[in-house]
């Protein structure tokens, strides 16, 4: 046995069996447990090595970023004040809403029950594509289950559960297609990923106004995402009169390095 | 201890891919902390021992990433049996332009073969395949698996020199 594992074509040729074994048996459901194993030992690793490093990188990030984070402290301050007002104005609005409401005795949305998770390994290749969630089966957690960040920013899907995690397909990933709305044209498209890098909506018809700084949200269509989750806010807009529909490149409201914590929303 | 040491290797490189090398992304492009493990590890350790650890590590990797099972698997023996064969018995000249030549090519051709196997498994037609910001990724981690290949390499020959002296030892004890 020894021999025939020395010789380096029939180690390349077993191996290569082995490989197409475990292929098939992957295919056929039936590496479950052995996954699952693995998943256990790996995921403890992983929220251990993220608990001791993401404070050193978080505190030599806001050293490196002193001045930056002094400019967006001014503008963010300048937006607060501008939101302010704006609430002002909403909470006005948001009490003849309800009054109305209750004239018409329409009922509001029943609210989503949402499950926090925290983040416990990135794709092992590429930045943006995927992430390791904390829980799973056994929390209760389906395939399809949309993940969000606490403010209703969409993050992605899941997409493979086990016993103790679970994969996230992210929104920037580019398998990922979702049926969005601009918020204030309420131009439908649809929102793609770009290789992990980042979003472009698609399909928006040529007759429809949308400009820079508009928020796309989801559209409830398909039934996998409810509808009202923020994608992102619309960078570009490339636009031609000979073609049919405008594309627009859409920026994304988190950073998927700083997330921590999700939230899967089980039931909507 | 032989085969441990390595697996316990690429299972330290396989957690901190998946964990601390997401902050070290520049532009949007990472490293690829495996693979210049398993280079570094196919110029320094034989055959054998080259196509077991890529197979573990690939392994590992397909589990973890979201493609289809066994690309990863695949694309990452290869590539290690190719650096293996190209270091051990066709290529000679100075260590770092052996280094560097190997772990720029190994990340190109490791990426290409997965878009390639990708394409197979019929995965890349339900995307955008944009060849400018593949190209983009592809050498923008060859040139950041180039620099990180140095402190990988001189760490692994570290360990590499202590595991002949170890079974150096157990020789003799024998």
């Amino acid at each position: 046995m020894k021999r025939f594992f020395s010789s380096k074509p029939l180690l390349f040729i077993a191996t290569s069996i082995f490989i197409m074994l475990l292929v098939f048996l992957n295919r056929g459901g039936l590496l479950g447990v052995p996954k699952g194993l693995f998943f256990r030992i790996v995921v403890p690793s992983q929220k251990l090595v993220l608990k001791v490093t993401r404070p050193i990188f978080n505190f030599s990030d806001a050293i490196i970023s002193i001045r930056d984070l002094q400019r967006q402290n001014r503008e963010l301050q300048q937006k607060l004040n501008k939101c302010l007002t704006e609430n002002t104005q909403f909470e006005e609005i948001k009490l003849e809403n309800e009054k109305l409401r209750q004239a018409l005795d329409i009922r509001l949305k029943r609210d989503w029950r949402l499950l926090p998770a925290n983040i416990s390994g990135f794709d092992p290749e590429n930045l943006g594509e995927f992430i390791m969630i904390d829980k799973g089966e056994k929390d209760g957690l389906n395939k399809d289950n949309p993940v969000i960040i606490a403010d209703g920013i969409l993050v992605g899907r899941i997409t493979e559960t086990s016993h103790c995690c679970s994969k996230v397909l992210l929104t920037t990933n580019s398998t990922s297609s979702i049926n969005a709305l601009i918020q204030p044209s309420r131009a439908s498209g649809i929102v793609k990923g770009e290789h992990g890098l980042g979003l472009m909506m698609e399909m928006i018809l040529q007759g429809k106004e949308i400009k820079v700084g508009d928020i796309v949200i989801t559209s409830g269509l398909g039934g996998v995402f409810p509808k009202g989750l923020v994608i992102g806010q619309i960078e570009e807009v490339r636009s031609s009169t000979n073609e049919i529909f405008q594309t627009a490149i859409l920026k994304l409201l988190l950073n998927i390095e700083d997330l921590e914590m999700v939230f899967v929303i089980t039931d909507y | 201890m032989k085969i441990v040491i390595p697996i316990l290797i690429f299972f330290a490189a396989i957690v901190l891919q998946t964990t601390l090398v997401q902050f070290a992304s520049i532009f949007h492009i990472l490293p690829n902390l495996v693979l210049t493990v398993g280079i570094s590890w196919a110029i320094l350790r034989s055959y054998k021992e080259t196509v077991l650890c890529g197979l573990f590590a690939g392994i590992m990797l397909d589990m973890l990433s979201g493609t289809e099972f066994g690309i990863k698997t695949i694309s990452l023996i290869i590539i290690l049996i190719g650096v293996n064969l190209l270091a051990k018995e066709f290529l000679s000249g100075p260590r770092i332009l052996l280094l560097t030549s190997l772990s720029f090519a190994g990340t190109i051709f490791y990426g290409l073969m997965n878009f390639y196997l990708l394409n197979l498994t019929f995965y890349l037609k339900l995307i955008h395949f944009k060849p400018e910001l593949t190209w983009y990724v592809l050498v923008g981690q060859g040139v950041y698996n180039m620099l990180l290949v140095f402190l990988v390499f001189w760490i692994l020959s570290k360990i590499d020199k202590w595991l002949l002296y170890y079974s150096k030892q157990v020789k003799l004890s024998r």
